[in-house]
């Protein structure tokens, strides 16, 4: 069998052509899964939802109160004023917290969560230290490589995910440091973005940048064109050893 | 064009906007004709036809609600069922708060004889052997997480990337899921199929 469930996969949506060069394990398998489909496709044939169903959903639909949709707006001419001032305090605020970044927003909340669910070893999450085997995950589920921290025995991979960041796919690793596990977070977003600060206020420095979220400490670094942050229920002193190997 | 049923002020802006209200008949036109979809993908859920209607039910007056939200020409199945999964969900968590309901006895398939991994020769024949019923029990007994990706991917003809959309997982873990669920389905088959007289290739 030369082919992978991932691979079997692929050809049956279609995503990938069969090709003439299968042997005959693959063939049977792929057989075998396209009889299964189809089958499991004619047994809900007859499944269907009733008239009396969609009656029910369609006088609940008129009982229920009128759902409002917003329409464009007529912006009337004399309030140009007020709004030229509301985009400029706008604009005087946007400085502002370039300057001083909140201590947790959205994107530090986001990274904490992901260090939490981390820990409970979510569906999906491979259990695995083999930096290959990792390497081979974040290449087939995100098409690139994030950089692996030199591992040493006080530091060490026990298990690697993808996780969401405002949105995008991240990939995401944990590391055991004694014995306590941190997170570390590799995003495309730089690390003001995702709410953390620096004493520099330019948003694009590769300064070292902290934060905080309840009890957990975040380091995030820029190396390359990617952040890697480091979440843990650590002292940042600690956490600073990780992005001290990830920088190698 | 719709009718204004009335105008609002949006609090707090003093700029006065027009918010006109979305009539059912709007809705039913867009949604309605997944019906069919939602209540199968319901059913996939809970395992029975009533609660399967339930939540079907609850599944559109929610995404009526939400229908604002909505934007049209965009995949509005793909949206029902994220809808649909939500609901399951707070109905799970409803459940893990008021008790579990009790379940319905459901004459289980014969335990699987082996856990060798075999290719039948004729799979489409043996699967023909099985009534629908049998088949849709089979996939009952996978867990959760199996049953609703083998049923988007195999059932509803799902794209992987949107049923990763809807489900939240990365595609590789749809792929995953749906291999791992069909293999667990053949076990499930397997023994019932052998006591029909076909046999399987050993790998």
């Amino acid at each position: 069998m030369t082919l992978t469930p991932e691979q079997i996969e692929d050809i049956l949506s279609g995503q990938t052509p069969q090709g003439d060069n299968l042997d005959a394990d693959d063939l049977a398998a792929l057989e075998e899964a396209r009889a299964i489909r189809s089958r499991l496709a004619a047994a809900f044939e007859s499944t269907r939802a009733g008239e009396s169903l969609a009656d029910k959903i369609k006088t609940g639909l008129q009982a229920a109160p009128p759902a409002p949709r917003r329409r464009a707006l007529r912006f009337p001419m004399r309030l140009i004023p007020l709004a030229a001032a509301a985009v400029l305090l706008i604009a005087v605020s946007m400085f502002y917290n370039v300057l001083t970044p909140e201590p947790a927003q959205a994107g530090t909340i986001e990274l904490a969560n992901i260090h939490k669910a981390n820990l409970t070893a979510p569906d999906g999450f491979q259990a695995t230290g083999d930096c290959e085997d990792i390497k081979a995950y974040f290449q087939r589920e995100l098409g690139f490589t994030p950089k692996l921290l030199q591992q040493c025995p006080r530091l060490k991979v026990v298990g690697c995910h993808v996780a969401k960041v405002q949105g995008k796919m991240v990939a995401t690793y944990v590391v055991q440091l004694d014995k306590v596990q941190a997170s570390v977070i590799v995003t495309e977003d730089w690390p003001k973005k995702l709410g953390l600060g620096c004493g520099c206020g330019h948003p694009h420095c590769k300064c070292v940048h902290n934060g905080q979220c309840g009890d957990l400490s975040i380091l995030s670094v820029r190396i390359g064109d990617r952040s890697y942050s480091v979440v843990g229920k650590l002292p940042p002193e600690s956490l600073q050893l990780v992005l001290e190997r990830l920088r190698g | 064009m719709e009718p204004i049923r009335s105008l609002e002020r949006l609090e707090g802006g003093g700029i006065s906007a027009n918010v006109r209200m979305t009539d059912s008949s709007d809705f039913e036109k867009t949604a309605m004709p997944y019906l069919d979809n939602v209540f199968r993908t319901a059913f996939v859920l809970c395992g029975r036809r009533e609660d399967a209607e339930d939540l079907t039910q609850a599944t559109f007056l929610k995404a009526f609600g939400q229908f604002p939200s909505y934007r049209p020409g965009t995949n509005c199945k793909a949206w029902l069922m994220r809808i649909l999964r939500n609901s399951w969900i707070d109905r799970l968590r409803h459940r893990k708060v008021v008790g579990p309901e009790l379940q319905v006895e459901r004459l289980p398939l014969a335990a699987p004889e082996s856990d060798k991994e075999t290719h039948w020769t004729n799979a489409e024949d043996i699967l023909e052997s099985f009534a629908d019923e049998q088949i849709i029990d089979a996939l009952h007994e996978l867990p959760e997480a199996q049953r609703l990706v083998i049923f988007l991917v195999d059932v509803e003809q799902t794209p992987v990337d949107e049923v990763a959309e809807i489900l939240d997982i990365a595609p590789g873990t749809v792929k995953s899921r749906a291999s791992r669920g069909r293999a667990k389905l053949k076990v499930l088959l397997r023994s019932h199929a052998a006591d029909l007289g076909f046999d399987g290739r050993v790998k």
